[in-house]
């Protein structure tokens, strides 16, 4: 590199050679950003249970395989309510409905703190959240105004909250048809 | 000889600087989707304590029908809808409210209620489902929570929501209990917007084929309310929806975009009777 006449290299820096070869370069460096966009927007996710990969975008269509909640696929074409998707080696027709943009969560359930306290009539409350606080006792401004109006009923909703849930069996109860 | 040699060094040059940069760019995407993703789940737990702020006043407004069979059974159409097409973060819960008025609500956060009275007027489990996939497309969409403004898109940076109700101080807890009034109004008094009754409606009716449900039993439905919307039986839910004729004008034009018509499904009358008809 040393002995390389400095007058050559020059020239070759003014070449329109080394403008074509430095927007080769950026655009082989564009290519691989957009590249890696693409396949991040076009990943989906499978929202829930019972999803099932058809092989043609209909219902009565042969069912090829389940998808279980979380999987990635990738969205190919789509046609009417139908995206078709590839999983792995797998390609098929799924409901639109049940692919998420993002991946899926962990659930979230109401938040664990427990407060203790008196309601007006007297009866004992046991309140999960801040909010269900300020809904009994009542948050008032600086004037002693009540700020909301509205009646509300915490022991009513904890009962519905306290209620049991099972989604699998919940999916098999909704499979059954007369 | 020389000249190659020359071109090879410039290349590895732009190509080595090329992939640190990428692998840079790389590490902040991971970083700022980090960042976003703690923001969505802090956003999750403050809709779901905004959703009971709500719930609550729902439930201070018409009394909860403790009726376990009939609970039960709408929890479990329900969560076989949410657990499939539902947001999978959400734990759902679902309630009848013990009023002869014809509505249903959906407060955020996975808060569903529907009336006595839209039960009684239901003929099938489809409907039924129908109802409840548009409570879930409210949810799903978080259409009170924009209508607020408390999340501006799905994509910002910033949930906020934990933003706004994340607050301990007084004026915080002030804002927050306003904010849980004005959901409440939304819910009861002023409506969302027609798109987004459209748009439930739309996604209901997806869910309905989806699930292998008589999508034709949720148009019906619709049409049933007519009367009792003129009648006065359902005040809150006309005041707070479009027209039946919009709804239905607007789903017949889903149905025909989709090529949707032909599409039957089970409509299980029968274990819908055998739950409902009993007192």
């Amino acid at each position: 590199m040393t002995n390389f006449p400095p007058k050559k290299c020059n020239s070759y820096f003014q070449s329109y050679k080394f403008f074509y070869h430095i927007l080769a370069a950026v655009f082989l460096l564009l290519s691989l950003f957009v590249s890696g966009t693409i396949a991040s927007e076009n990943t989906g996710y499978i929202k829930g249970l019972g999803a099932v990969l058809r092989e043609q975008p209909s219902i009565q269509s042969k069912k090829l395989m389940n998808l279980s909640r979380g999987t990635a696929v990738l969205s190919m074409e789509s046609k009417g309510i139908w995206q078709k998707v590839v999983s792995g080696e797998n390609q098929g027709w799924l409901l639109r409905g049940q692919i998420s943009k993002f991946p899926v969560k962990k659930k979230k359930l109401v938040l664990g703190q427990k407060i203790r306290l008196q309601s007006s009539s007297g009866r004992r409350l046991r309140l999960r959240t801040f909010s269900a606080v300020v809904g009994v006792r009542g948050l008032v401004d600086s004037k002693g105004k009540k700020i909301s109006p509205y009646k509300t009923d915490y022991v009513a909703l904890e009962w519905l909250e306290k209620q049991p849930s099972d989604e699998e069996n919940s999916v098999i109860f909704l499979t059954y048809t007369e | 000889m020389r000249h190659i040699s020359n071109y090879l060094w410039l290349y590895i040059f732009i190509l080595s600087s090329g992939f640190a940069v990428s692998a840079q760019a790389q590490e902040f995407r991971q970083r700022a989707h980090h960042i976003f993703w703690k923001n969505q789940e802090a956003g999750t737990e403050r809709e779901i304590d905004f959703g009971r702020g709500v719930s609550a006043k729902i439930l201070g407004k018409y009394p909860l029908l403790r009726d376990e069979k009939k609970v039960r059974y709408i929890s479990r159409i329900g969560t076989g809808i949410s657990a499939q097409l539902g947001r999978p973060e959400i734990r759902y819960y679902f309630g009848i409210l013990d009023t002869e008025e014809i509505n249903a609500f959906a407060a955020p956060g996975g808060y569903v209620f529907i009336t006595h009275g839209a039960l009684k007027l239901m003929r099938n489990e489809a409907q039924l489902a129908g109802v409840l996939a548009h409570e879930l497309a409210h949810i799903g969409q978080k259409h009170i929570i924009r209508k607020l403004k408390l999340q501006s898109t799905d994509t910002s940076m910033t949930s906020g929501i934990a933003q706004v109700l994340g607050g301990a101080t007084l004026a915080a807890k002030i804002a927050l209990e306003r904010l849980n009034d004005l959901a409440f109004k939304m819910l009861m008094e002023e409506g969302l917007s027609k798109e987004d009754e459209a748009d439930a409606d739309q996604k209901a009716l997806e869910m309905l084929i989806t699930l292998g449900y008589d999508p034709q039993s949720y148009l019906n439905f619709l049409q049933s309310l007519k009367p009792h919307l003129s009648q006065g039986g359902a005040e809150v839910l006309s005041k707070t929806h479009p027209t039946i004729e919009f709804r239905y004008q607007s789903l017949s034009e889903f149905i025909s975009r989709h090529n949707l018509d032909k599409i039957q499904g089970k409509k299980n009358e029968n274990r819908f009777k055998k739950i409902m008809d009993t007192p």
